[in-house]
This record gives C-alpha cells, structure tokens and sequence, in this order.
C-alpha cells in the first residue's frame, strides 16, 4: 500500500490540480467539525465554520511552507474561525473550581461514572465539557482527545508554553468539578451504602 | 510527590473519559459544498475583469495632477516651472496643400456614417455583456 502524505497532494492543487483538494478536506473534516462543534456548539454553526476553514486554507495554501505538520496548520485555521465566530457571541461561564483535589474525589467520582452505562456517561461528559470556556475546553479536546502535543497547541493557540500548561491544569479540575457536581445526587448515595 | 501524585490521576480521568467521547460528523455533503465553492470561486477568478488603469496609478495620476495644479496656481512665479519661450511664429508661414477642395459628402452618406458608429458601439456593449453573463456562470 502506497500512502500518500498531505504534501504530495498540497504540490497537486499548487500545480493546479484543484480536485486534489478533496482528499485533503476527507481526511480532516472530522477533526475539524468536532473541534469546531466543541467550541461554539451547534451543529449549523460547526459546519459553517469548518467549511470557511476548508476555504480560507486552500486560499491560503500557497503560504503553507511544511514548517509544522498539515493538520496543525489546519487546525490553527479553525481555531481562529472558531474564536472569531465566538466573539460576536460571547459567552459568560461561572464554575467553581476544586482548589484542592484528593485521590479519593477523583476516585468517588470515577465510581459513580462507572455505574453509568458507557453512552450515557460520554454525553454527561460531552455536557460537562461542554459548560467548560471555551479556551479551556478546546485544550482539554485537543490535548487529549487528539492527542496533540503541547508543542501543537502552543502553536495553534500562540499561548506561551506555562500559560497552556497552567490552562491545561486549571481546564482538568475545571473538569473534575462539574462533573461532580452533575453527578452529586449518585455521590451522595454511594457514600450512603457504604 | 504527592501533588504529582494527583495530577497523574487527574490527568487520566480526563483523558479516559474525554477518549470516550463520541465523534460527530459532518454532512454527507460537506466535501462536495467545499469543492463546488473552491471550483465557483476559481472560475469567476479567472474570468474576473482588471481594470485597464488600476485604483492605485489613477490615485498617483490625480495626485500628480493636484500637486501639479497647486504649483501653477501657488507659485506661478517660481522660475523653475517656467517653460521657455519658443518662436512659433514660422508655422503659420508653411502653406499646406488643400486636398479637400471641392470634396463633397452627401447627406445619406453621412447619416449611414453616424448610424454605423452607432450602431458598433451598441453591438460592442450587447457582446460585452452577453459574453460576462455566459462565462460567469
């Protein structure tokens, strides 16, 4: 099997093989439709969005120089589409934050998650996450739901290194909190039966 | 030690159940929207019409022509700006040759004339925009 990377078909469309686009907007629109869509939610706007990103790169394809991977200059793109979308909407977000996290809150909660069948719980998280800032939810999904390296966010965000680490960390807890919260009335009678 | 500790099992419990998160995709169609935009946009780009004199050098024209103006009027003393006086004088002394004596044109010819350049101009914008209207879409 013969696998072609992103830069032979960039060279295509360069030389005026428009249709070679295509294999490039298959390969990543996933990535950048549930990027899009955990950062300003609705379904319509998350495609709007991933299609301007689509757009603006070919434009602007000539200016890729190979420095950072594709996806990361892509994802960068959508990034900034996102935040630009998000500007004329602002969003106000209030959660409390655990200052001080045990073993045990994280363990309690996790055993609680248990119970919960396994679709159901990806929604309570996909909600949880989704009451998170905007900054703040898009690292966590970045970081580890595709797995980019701090490098790769540093990048698309142009936060400075500690600033996503400190995000990073905050964006964790911020995590942990409401999803105790969401799950208390369970937590309360898992420490009622035992 | 122990705040790594914690960190290290935060830092798993997100990423467990981030992971467990289900991916949506897009429309059917999403691929296809974008080539025929990309394919729409290449096309008009390439019909697109430049203007003959670009925005930029009527900008410099005019203001050549405003700083030009202000000198004349300003400083219309200034010896710099004069132009030498040059005897014409030996112009009128030429005689030219009157080819034209005598020729006559008949009314009809000139009505047929003035019609045909009309009726060219009109033709050009009929084409001109029959042609934009055709290739644009």
């Amino acid at each position: 099997m013969t696998i072609i990377n992103d830069q032979t078909y960039i060279d295509k469309i360069l030389k005026g093989d428009t249709n070679a686009y295509a294999f490039l907007v298959e390969k990543y629109k996933t990535m950048v439709f549930t990027l899009a869509l955990k950062m300003v939610k609705s379904r319509e706007e998350a495609e709007e969005i991933s299609q301007d990103t689509f757009i603006k790169a070919y434009k602007s394809l000539s200016k890729f120089k190979g420095e950072s991977k594709f996806s990361t200059w892509l994802y960068k793109i959508a990034y900034r589409t996102c935040l630009d979308a998000l500007k004329k909407t602002k969003e106000q977000y209030s959660v409390d934050v655990i200052d001080e996290i045990t073993i045990n809150k994280i363990k309690s909660t996790e055993s609680v998650l248990e119970g919960i069948e396994r679709k159901e719980r990806a929604q309570v998280i996909n909600s949880c996450l989704l009451s998170m800032p905007e900054e703040e939810r898009s690292i966590l999904w970045m970081f580890y739901f595709e797995e980019l390296s701090l490098k790769e966010i540093i990048e698309i965000t142009d936060f400075s290194e500690s600033n996503v680490k400190v995000k990073l960390h905050r964006a964790r807890k911020m995590l942990l909190s409401i999803v105790e919260k969401n799950v208390e009335p369970e937590l309360i009678n898992h420490y009622g039966r035992k | 030690m122990g705040e790594n500790k914690h960190i290290e099992e935060l830092s798993a419990f997100t990423k467990k159940h981030i992971k467990d998160i289900e991916i949506e995709t897009p429309s059917i169609d999403f691929t296809a929207n974008i080539m025929e935009t990309i394919l729409k946009e290449e096309k008009t780009s390439v019909y697109k019409a430049t203007p003959l004199i670009s925005k930029k050098v009527w900008f410099v024209l005019a203001s050549i022509l405003a700083v030009s103006v202000l000198y004349v009027s300003k400083g219309a003393s200034l010896n710099w700006l004069k132009v030498p006086e040059i005897k014409m004088d030996y112009l009128s002394n030429i005689q030219f040759p009157n080819f034209f004596e005598g020729f006559t044109i008949s009314h009809t010819v000139l009505y047929t004339s003035f019609l045909f350049t009309v009726m060219i101009f009109i033709q050009i914008y009929v084409l001109k925009n029959h042609f934009t209207k055709h290739l644009n879409s």
